[in-house]
């Protein structure tokens, strides 16, 4: 069965294009719901509200750690990696204006500080790991000296707060009237033929209609 | 590592009013550090490990002293001495628990000082945190006590996380056990919490004993008529015999009518950061006759969970012998 | 406000860091309100602009 041309002039209005899997959506909402978790139960304690706050933190961590797993193994084997890495043709959009591919370079710089902050945060947290009572282990402190865990938790709790800058930018975009498509696009999973010809460089992202 | 020679400076407030302690309390928010009897903080300050900008010397506040009986059982002001509590004739024939209990606080002279409101908001007494380590405790990122080599033979049996400290209060088990109450007043106003919602443990907070919040002060502790007259046990085992903390105390109260016990509230000091309520062993006994055989079931049923360290594994047997004598010997 | 917390060493007298200091919390909080407020500023009055050129 071919494919219809959702790149000709003039597109029907009710065409969709598909632009994030079921599998892609679930786990962004899955990362999402982690993230929240894990800065609720960081901050909220030290904003004053007290509660069981450990266990929940901790295995969020963990849930988030294999979603992220899964997530860059999914973007190596399966799916365009270097669409969401920046590269000289996304200085020339800022520069000139032109149409994007499948993101933005605002969403490739936003994908990058947030990749780098959650692995910052997953790293230093696992590590942290040591230092509890989990189902597996004992802790034990003395893996590192006080001072190689002081730098842990500070590259920890700066990662954590960066994200809190990160998280506030995000929800604000996504709640945004002229973004709404992305943000309707990441529960519905597709946006219209319309707006994939209006918004993005179909040379660029050869996007396939929604079934 | 720590200088013990002086007190570093601090601004003293002497106030007689609690309302008047309450504005001081809110001009210095975390800054200000509220002192009763003072035995505990005195060390902290010597020792430079707290280092407040304000100390809120309670002492001369009236309002906070003494006991009084109400409609519904009794009310002792948060600076009323041990001595006052264990030489109070309501206490000795009301709640003969207490008065048993703060008699074993310390020594004599450190009873004629030191308040129960002090002594039921004790901080703990594990010797890192002491020693002003950047412990959990003292805000910092590990337990140096629940570690392959720490010493840990005071610590915890129950529901530690991350730190290991236990309550070292020798009255806190014996409020529980009479279902005390606690007033905290504010600025903004007063709040009355139970035993439960007052001691925290670190799975809460693990810096602080209670819930007590920086701009609080707890003003006084009301005991209900509910176990006036019940039969009472306390007992404290320490390695010595007087000033020393517990290494694990015992509480109890049972109505028993009839030799049968109909109703008890039990709890032991020293196995956890909080006063650990036995609400198990209180079920088991529940309509079963008052002797050695229900006594040793309680025991044995105290310790069910128990997760012991290199170095406090006798505290399980100690714990579970108190239980057994507390159920078995308890009087009215 | 400091970057860190701190604290004494067990092996000395010399102070270690023991993570970033929560004092920070309301400034990376702060940091994103200020780049969504300019960012809306920006946002509306570029397009009252492109409305008053039309």
């Amino acid at each position: 069965m071919s494919t219809p041309d959702i790149t000709r002039p003039d597109p029907a209005p009710t065409g969709r294009v598909l632009r994030h899997k079921l599998i892609d959506r679930i786990y962004h909402w899955l990362m999402a719901l982690s993230v929240l978790i894990l800065m609720a139960t960081a901050f909220l304690p030290i904003l004053g509200w007290k509660f069981e706050w450990l266990d929940l933190h901790w295995i969020t961590g963990v849930v988030l750690t294999l979603a992220v797993l899964f997530h860059i193994i999914r973007a190596v084997c399966w799916q365009d990696i270097w669409a969401m890495f920046l590269g000289g043709q996304d200085l020339r959009d800022i520069t000139g204006g032109g149409k994007p591919g499948k993101y933005t370079p605002a969403q490739k710089l936003y994908h990058l500080g947030v990749s780098l902050l959650i692995l910052a945060a997953i790293g230093t947290g696992l590590l942290m790991l040591l230092k509890i009572d989990t189902p597996w282990w004992r802790r034990d402190p003395y893996w590192f000296s006080d001072t190689q865990w002081g730098v842990i938790y500070a590259i920890h709790g700066f990662g954590a707060m960066a994200l809190i800058t990160m998280v506030m930018i995000h929800i604000y975009f996504a709640l945004r009237p002229d973004e709404w498509r992305l943000t309707r696009s990441m529960f519905r999973g597709w946006m219209t033929s319309k707006e994939y010809l209006d918004h993005h460089d179909p040379k660029r992202w050869k996007a396939k209609e929604d079934a | 590592m720590v200088v013990k020679d002086m007190m570093p400076n601090f601004e003293l407030f002497q106030p007689t009013q609690v309302k008047d302690a309450l504005a001081i309390l809110d001009s210095y928010g975390k800054d200000a550090w509220k002192m009763a009897g003072g035995y505990d903080s005195l060390v902290w300050f010597k020792e430079r490990i707290k280092r407040p900008k304000a100390v809120i010397d309670l002492s001369g506040i009236a309002e906070m002293q003494g006991i009084k009986e109400t409609a519904d059982g009794v009310e002792i002001g948060a600076l009323t001495t041990l001595t006052d509590i264990e030489n109070n004739s309501i206490i000795k024939t009301k709640y003969r628990l207490l008065a048993d209990a703060v008699a074993k606080v310390a020594s004599p002279q450190i009873r004629h000082a030191g308040t129960i409101g002090g002594n039921a908001s004790q901080d703990a007494r594990c010797l890192y945190y002491r020693y002003g380590l950047p412990c959990y405790r003292a805000g910092g990122t590990t337990c140096y006590a629940d570690t392959p080599e720490g010493i840990n033979r005071e610590h915890a049996l129950f529901e530690s996380d991350r730190c290991v400290a236990v309550t070292p209060s020798d009255g806190a088990p014996a409020l529980v056990a009479l279902d005390a109450k606690y007033v905290l007043r504010s600025s903004s106003g007063e709040r009355v919490v139970g035993s439960e919602e007052f001691y925290v443990g670190p799975k809460i907070d693990i810096t602080h004993m209670t819930s007590t919040k920086p701009e609080e002060i707890l003003v006084a502790i009301r005991i209900p008529n509910t176990w006036a007259g019940s039969h009472f046990y306390f007992e404290k085992v320490a390695d010595r015999n007087v000033w020393d903390f517990a290494l694990v105390n015992v509480a109890a109260a049972l109505k028993v009518q009839n030799g049968v016990i109909r109703e008890s509230r039990i709890a032991c000091g020293g196995v956890s950061a909080v006063p650990r309520r036995l609400t198990a062993v209180e079920e088991i006994l529940k309509g079963q006759p008052m002797n050695e055989t229900v006594a040793k079931l309680a025991g044995n049923s105290a310790t069910r969970g128990a997760r012991p360290l290199n170095y406090n594994g006798f505290k399980i047997p100690l714990m579970a012998n108190l239980v057994t004598r507390a159920v078995r010997d308890a009087k009215a | 406000m400091q970057l860190f917390r701190h604290a004494n060493s067990i092996y000395g007298g010399s102070d270690v860091i023991i993570g970033a200091s929560y004092d920070l919390l309301l400034w990376f909080a702060a940091a994103g309100a200020a780049f969504i407020l300019m960012h809306a500023v920006f946002k509306a009055v570029t397009k009252t602009g492109e409305r008053a050129s039309h």
